[in-house]
């Protein structure tokens, strides 16, 4: 499996985790972890392409 | 202000009991989403960890000898020098999961090293080769090892070689076993013959190679960089990305201790973003009437 892959269920646990450490409410835990994991998968597609640029 | 809708009961506890086992703190305090959250989300991914690592990313100390050799072969007399693993000082914060290695440490550190007599009897897997100088012949299958006279053992060994010959060896000879515990699943081995052991066209003086070791023995175990070296060869990147899950399992549960110490660090969830600037503006006005 290539290494990227291991990124999503990471990205998952980190984002609900963290989430659940700053907020009681549920409705509010999973859309803050729902949006973080977007924004964490966004970050590193990009951060991706930009090595990848660099790299080629 | 903590809100009055949660309640924490004894912080302390509460505490402990996350840092023991993810999510149980929480439970304590009938947070039970929480407890599930937690408890899912860390143990999975130190577990996840675990087993892309072949169950060996968790230990607290690599060892070295302090002249060339084998670790495991070492004799009571050679000096080990250990140093703390920096991963194990996240990968503690899960608890319960990684305090094994505390206990294998000290279990470690009083270990004798190589063993040259035993009693009762040994069967396990074998993999190795017979040895005539410098000539080998691999061979693996199964052996077995029973205590002998005179501090001698009784070896007997059935196998193939490497081109799939069947192999039979019995004979008796003195023993070195690699020392009990320690963080690799394989002991190893070396049986000395008196006489030469005819196998393969060869006059074979010894069988060297490994045995399995016992779970208890080598999980979280302190290990050395040969064996480190190993891992990385068979695991290659697996294994980096297996220690860094179980890092990051337990640097999560940092912040569930957290959690369960002092509650959620943003609040409750429920509190409306102009009821926050309000109160946040009152505060600062009443800051400078007094100042």
């Amino acid at each position: 499996m290539p290494s990227l892959f291991y990124a999503l269920p990471l990205a998952a646990v980190i984002s609900l985790v963290y989430t659940t450490s700053r907020y009681e409410l549920p409705s509010r835990i999973f859309q803050g972890a729902s949006v973080m994991f977007v924004k964490t998968l966004f970050g590193l597609g990009l951060l991706y392409g930009v090595l990848w640029y660099f790299s080629s | 202000m903590r809100d009055p809708r949660i309640n924490l009961r004894s912080r302390e506890l509460a505490a402990f009991l996350a840092f023991l086992i993810p999510g149980c703190g929480h439970f304590y305090q009938g947070r039970r989403l929480k407890a599930g959250i937690y408890f899912s989300g860390i143990v999975c991914l130190f577990f996840a960890g675990m087993i892309l690592g072949d169950w060996q990313p968790v230990y607290s100390q690599v060892a070295s000898l302090t002249k060339p050799g084998s670790l495991q072969m070492r004799s009571s007399d050679d000096q080990v020098r250990t140093n703390f693993s920096i991963g194990y000082a996240a990968q503690v914060l899960v608890g319960l999961p990684a305090l094994p290695s505390l206990l294998q440490q000290s279990r470690f550190s009083s270990d004798p090293g190589s063993v040259k007599a035993f009693d009762g009897e040994l069967q396990s897997d074998f993999v190795g080769a017979f040895r005539q100088g410098n000539v080998f012949r691999p061979v693996s299958g199964n052996i077995t090892l029973s205590s002998g006279q005179g501090g001698m053992v009784n070896c007997s060994f059935e196998g193939v070689t490497s081109d799939g010959q069947p192999v039979e060896a019995g004979f008796s000879g003195g023993i070195k076993l690699g020392q009990k515990v320690y963080g690799s699943p394989r002991r190893e081995v070396v049986v000395s013959s008196l006489d030469g052991i005819p196998v393969d066209g060869i006059e074979a003086l010894e069988l060297r190679g490994s045995i399995s070791r016992s779970f208890s023995d080598w999980y979280q175990a302190p290990r050395d960089s040969a064996e480190l070296d190993r891992l990385h060869g068979k695991l290659s990147r697996q294994f980096e990305i297996a220690c860094v899950f179980t890092w990051i399992a337990g640097l999560l549960n940092l912040m569930a201790i957290w959690d369960a110490f002092d509650g959620p660090a943003y609040g409750y969830g429920d509190e409306k973003p102009e009821e926050e600037d309000e109160a946040g503006s009152s505060e600062s006005k009443s800051k400078t009437s007094e100042g």
